[in-house]
């Protein structure tokens, strides 16, 4: 069986669950190295055809079939997947708590944003972003929350290590542009 | 000094982001801002909103009477000069933690348009290929069914949440 027609078979076949560099490599019997290598031939092969509406992504350290950004309004009307929905602003906020500070607790959540959030934090939980770890050893054993592998799908990162920073110079201009916006919204 | 406000309450996450907002009207480095008429403006707002009968989390409530002991220690004339470090610092906690939460909220922004860009990218489902020979693990309990179940109620009430708008009393 041909090298390429047996990685894109197995990328095929995982659809949207994707698989590990390690995985494809003891599936499809190769190297680590021939599966990245294909991986990098398909691609592009699927890139510089322009008749092909399909590409390869890489998110939470899977390699994933998915069809090419072009199409995403066409495909818009007609899925809604929970991957491609968006969330909430409060969700969003929690969220990104969450990711930045996680572990933590509910507790520190809602201190941090100054509002209840036991809504959102199901809400999350239920799309599975984000998930309880643990306990914290203190009074009360409040639950800790971290993010979960979907989460870093669902951004599309590989690691929470490339999660943006506050960058202080970029922090000041969006300040600008968030206020400006909110002022908007204002009238 | 108090610019009209004709804002909605539920166009804000909550007392800090309606302080923030205020906060923002200055264009200053937030701990410059003064915070007297920050305060002044909070609270013409929840008031406003009362007037108007709307419902008002309690957490701005909360919110309110905190700023109140701050703006009355302010206009108090001063004891002694712990009285003064004890006011500051309450100022500072208060302005750190808007500052705090200025920060998140940019970040949930870049994670958002992090987000947009994924979700440009549309992938199928597994495939579930099953063989005669494939034999059944037994690695589920009643447990692992019901939340299964569970959680696809609970998407389901989101999806139908998302969809209708819903009016509720905070």
């Amino acid at each position: 069986m041909n090298k390429t027609a047996t990685c894109e078979l197995l990328l095929f076949v995982s659809g949207e669950s994707g698989l590990t560099l390690t995985e494809l490599s003891s599936l499809a019997e190769l190297s680590k190295q021939a599966c990245q290598q294909q991986i990098v031939y398909l691609r592009e092969k699927y890139h510089a055809d322009e008749e092909s509406a399909l590409t390869i992504i890489e998110t939470a350290g899977k390699y994933r079939m998915a069809t090419k950004e072009e199409f995403s309004d066409l495909l818009s009307t007609y899925a809604k997947t929970p991957l491609n929905q968006s969330l909430s602003k409060s969700a969003l906020e929690v969220l990104s708590i969450i990711a930045y500070k996680q572990p933590l607790t509910r507790l520190e959540i809602e201190q941090l944003r100054g509002v209840n959030s036991s809504g959102v934090i199901a809400t999350l939980r239920a799309f599975d972003l984000v998930e309880k770890v643990g306990e914290l050893e203190a009074p009360g054993r409040p639950s800790l929350y971290a993010t979960t592998e979907f989460f870093l799908d669902y951004i599309g990162i590989n690691q929470l290590a490339e999660l943006p920073e506050v960058d202080e110079e970029q922090f000041i201009a969006e300040k600008q542009i968030l206020f400006n916006e909110s002022d908007e919204d204002a009238n | 000094m108090i610019e009209e406000i004709n804002i909605k309450i539920d166009n804000f996450e909550g007392p800090l982001d309606l302080l923030l907002h205020l906060v923002s009207q200055y264009q200053m480095d937030i701990f410059q801002v003064p915070l007297v008429p920050v305060i002044e403006q909070y609270l013409n707002y929840i008031r406003k909103m009362q007037t108007l009968e709307l419902e008002i989390a309690g957490e701005y409530m909360l919110m309110a009477s905190q700023l109140m002991l701050i703006k009355s220690r302010r206009l108090l004339p001063t004891i002694s000069d712990d009285f003064i470090e004890d006011t500051e610092q309450l100022e500072y906690d208060l302005l750190a933690q808007i500052d705090e939460y200025r920060k998140y909220k940019m970040l949930s922004q870049s994670l958002n348009n992090l987000h947009t860009v994924r979700s440009h990218y549309y992938s199928k489902s597994k495939t579930e290929i099953i063989t005669d020979e494939t034999s059944l693990i037994k690695d589920k309990n009643a447990i692992d069914l019901f939340l299964a179940f569970n959680k696809i109620l609970e998407l389901q009430r989101q999806q139908i949440e998302d969809e209708n708008t819903t009016i509720e009393a905070e």
